[in-house]
């Protein structure tokens, strides 16, 4: 007597096949690194280009996908919500990140990358000449705010002398062209695109502002989520020694990265070639987050009241310092086969 | 008023706000046993108690104050404007069908777009003062007020226009000053109370852009700055000043004899 027989093979034999499947899936599923970008002259594009990534998927059977942001906070919001393993932002989003949530800064990876603008024919000499002037800004969770205040500063001004006007970073050089503002401070290539126009000047560099390495200001960082760094730091020495050979490949044939990066992040090739040349956005083998170099930082973003008193970045420089080291023993120049 | 009298009112409006305590009390409950259980991350959900260490800092050193009130004159300078405008051509739609029939198919292609849809417009037209964000909460309390109204106006019941022909109102006019306008007033008053509901909204979605005071900037820089406890004093603010309005409102509707 065996009237329940079929009944449970028929439920039995899918979810055996069901278990089978899951686990296999779960045996043979690559796992994903999110890594967090922003459609600018990373290095992270060049590395991706060049086909860096490709021998660490192979090596660690993991898949390298590229998340992109227009801007830092969101990036820094999907890393709180544990989407990104890796990111690279503005060095003032980076250092939120790695103070306020489970991540460690590991390297520096572009110079520079702020400025602000004026219009071609603006009388403003200065950022001294900003007291009562109206200047668009990307908001107070990018560095270009506290780089600002900085410049307010050095003139003895502060925020309450100009009119803040927050906007989004790429709109920021067509404000000032149209003059609807009378200046604005922006990231690359937001600013390379205002003055390949023509339309628009600078009024001063980061550099101007705030020289902090090498006589430059450090534009953008690598950070990883502390979790991913624990579990897996083959892989985060990996990433960060890509991030490095592509900082050399650039500095090598800045031509052939430029072309690399137009065709990765749709800007023209003209506008990065600009960039390069007028060293709006600099690189340098100078990738180690020094101590010193982020105590000064630090300091700076709790002076704009960016951090608070007790924030505490978190920095892993050995990363940095052994891509650096990799690099240079075998450093040779990869030119881009035009 | 006598002194049993005031107890009286005072002891109704206890009443009345017990259920609103024990909800905010709830809350919190469930909020601090979220972070114990879970442990999360502060910059993803801080403690109550470190939310509200946040809350007394920024009233203390009065930035909260001053957000507060640049969101309320915003919403309040908006929200009196669309009644100036909403509640005479309201009065009118619902006197005149002629009227009606003309300006209802411009509401009812313009009352489906959100406020926040405005709010590039509004930059490009009124640029980065203070008019763009008025223009905004404007948007979102005009047709809350206009269709309440239209409505009051057309349920005044027809006993109490009969009774005013009565009574020597004469002519339409008299007719409706002195019977249709006070007969639709707690329709109209419904109509403010949502109004302000919308225009509130409106305002903090019009802060996160184009602006550097207001609750909603307060909330926009605490996102970008990674301070949820910064977004969660923003919310709680919103809420208490929300129910604030709410409650005067309420009490409002009761003193034009319609139901809260």
């Amino acid at each position: 007597m065996n009237t329940h027989g079929p009944g449970w093979r028929r439920i039995t034999t899918p979810l055996v096949f069901a278990t089978m499947l899951l686990v296999g899936a779960r045996v043979f599923a690559q796992e994903v690194v999110n890594y967090g970008v922003q459609p600018d002259t990373d290095p992270s594009f060049i590395a991706k280009a060049r086909g860096y990534f490709a021998p660490i998927e192979k090596q660690y059977h993991v898949k390298v996908v590229f998340q992109q942001f227009a801007y830092g906070a969101p990036e820094n919001q999907a890393m709180a919500a544990g989407a990104l393993q890796i990111a690279s932002a503005g060095m003032g989003p980076a250092t939120i990140a790695v103070s306020r949530l489970k991540a460690t800064l590991v390297a520096i990876n572009i110079l520079e990358q702020t400025a602000i603008l004026v219009p071609i024919d603006s009388p403003l000499k200065s950022p001294c000449d900003l007291k009562g002037k109206t200047v668009a800004y990307p908001g107070i969770g990018s560095q270009q705010y506290p780089l600002l205040l900085k410049a307010l500063a050095n003139c003895g001004l502060t925020a309450s002398d100009i009119q803040l006007f927050k906007s989004s970073g790429p709109d920021i050089p067509v404000l000032v062209e149209h003059k609807s503002v009378d200046a604005g401070i922006t990231w690359d290539p937001s600013i390379s695109v205002g003055l390949a126009s023509g339309k628009v000047r600078l009024l001063a560099k980061a550099e101007q502002i705030m020289p902090i390495m090498n006589g430059h200001y450090v534009g953008n960082g690598v950070y990883v989520q502390n979790e991913f760094l624990a579990k897996h730091p083959d892989i985060t020495q990996a990433l960060v020694t890509a991030n490095v050979k592509a900082i050399n490949d650039i500095l090598c044939d800045p031509a052939g990265a430029a072309k690399l990066w137009s065709e990765q992040i749709g800007i023209p090739e003209n506008v990065i070639t600009l960039s390069l040349k007028q060293g709006i956005s600099v690189y340098s083998l100078d990738v180690i987050p020094t101590p010193q170099v982020m105590a000064a930082y630090t300091k700076f973003l709790k002076d704009a009241a960016i951090l608070k008193p007790t924030d505490t970045p978190r920095i892993e420089p050995s990363f940095a310092a052994k891509a650096l080291k990799e690099v240079e023993a075998g450093k040779t120049c990869k030119m881009h086969a035009t | 008023m006598t002194r049993p009298h005031r107890r009286r009112i005072l002891s109704a409006a206890a009443k009345r706000s017990l259920p609103f305590l024990i909800a905010a009390i709830v809350i919190v409950v469930v909020w601090q046993l979220v972070v114990t259980l879970t442990h999360p991350d502060p910059s993803v959900l801080p403690t109550p108690w470190a939310t509200a260490i946040a809350f007394v800092g920024l009233v203390r050193n009065g930035q909260l104050g001053v957000d507060a009130l640049y969101s309320v004159a915003r919403v309040v300078s908006a929200w009196l404007l669309s009644a100036i405008v909403a509640i005479p051509l309201g009065l009118l739609m619902g006197s005149s069908l002629r009227l009606e029939r003309i300006v209802n198919p411009f509401v009812e292609l313009l009352r489906p777009i959100s406020p926040l849809a405005w709010i590039p417009m509004a930059i490009l037209w009124f640029g980065i003062g203070e008019g763009g964000k008025v223009f905004v909460v404007f948007v979102g309390t005009f047709f809350p007020i206009l269709l309440s109204t239209v409505a009051g106006v057309k349920a005044v019941d027809p006993v109490l226009l009969n009774a005013g022909r009565v009574f020597g109102c004469t002519s339409r006019l008299a007719l409706f000053r002195r019977v249709v306008v006070p007969a639709s007033l707690p329709s109209v008053v419904v109509g403010l109370r949502v109004a302000f509901g919308t225009g509130w909204a409106a305002i903090i979605a019009a802060e996160l852009v184009a602006a550097h005071t207001g609750l909603g900037y307060l909330i926009a820089n605490g996102m970008d700055i990674l301070r949820a406890d910064l977004v969660l004093v923003g919310m709680a603010a919103i809420g208490l000043l929300g129910f604030l309005f709410d409650a005067f409102f309420r009490a409002l509707q009761r003193q034009f004899g319609g139901s809260s």
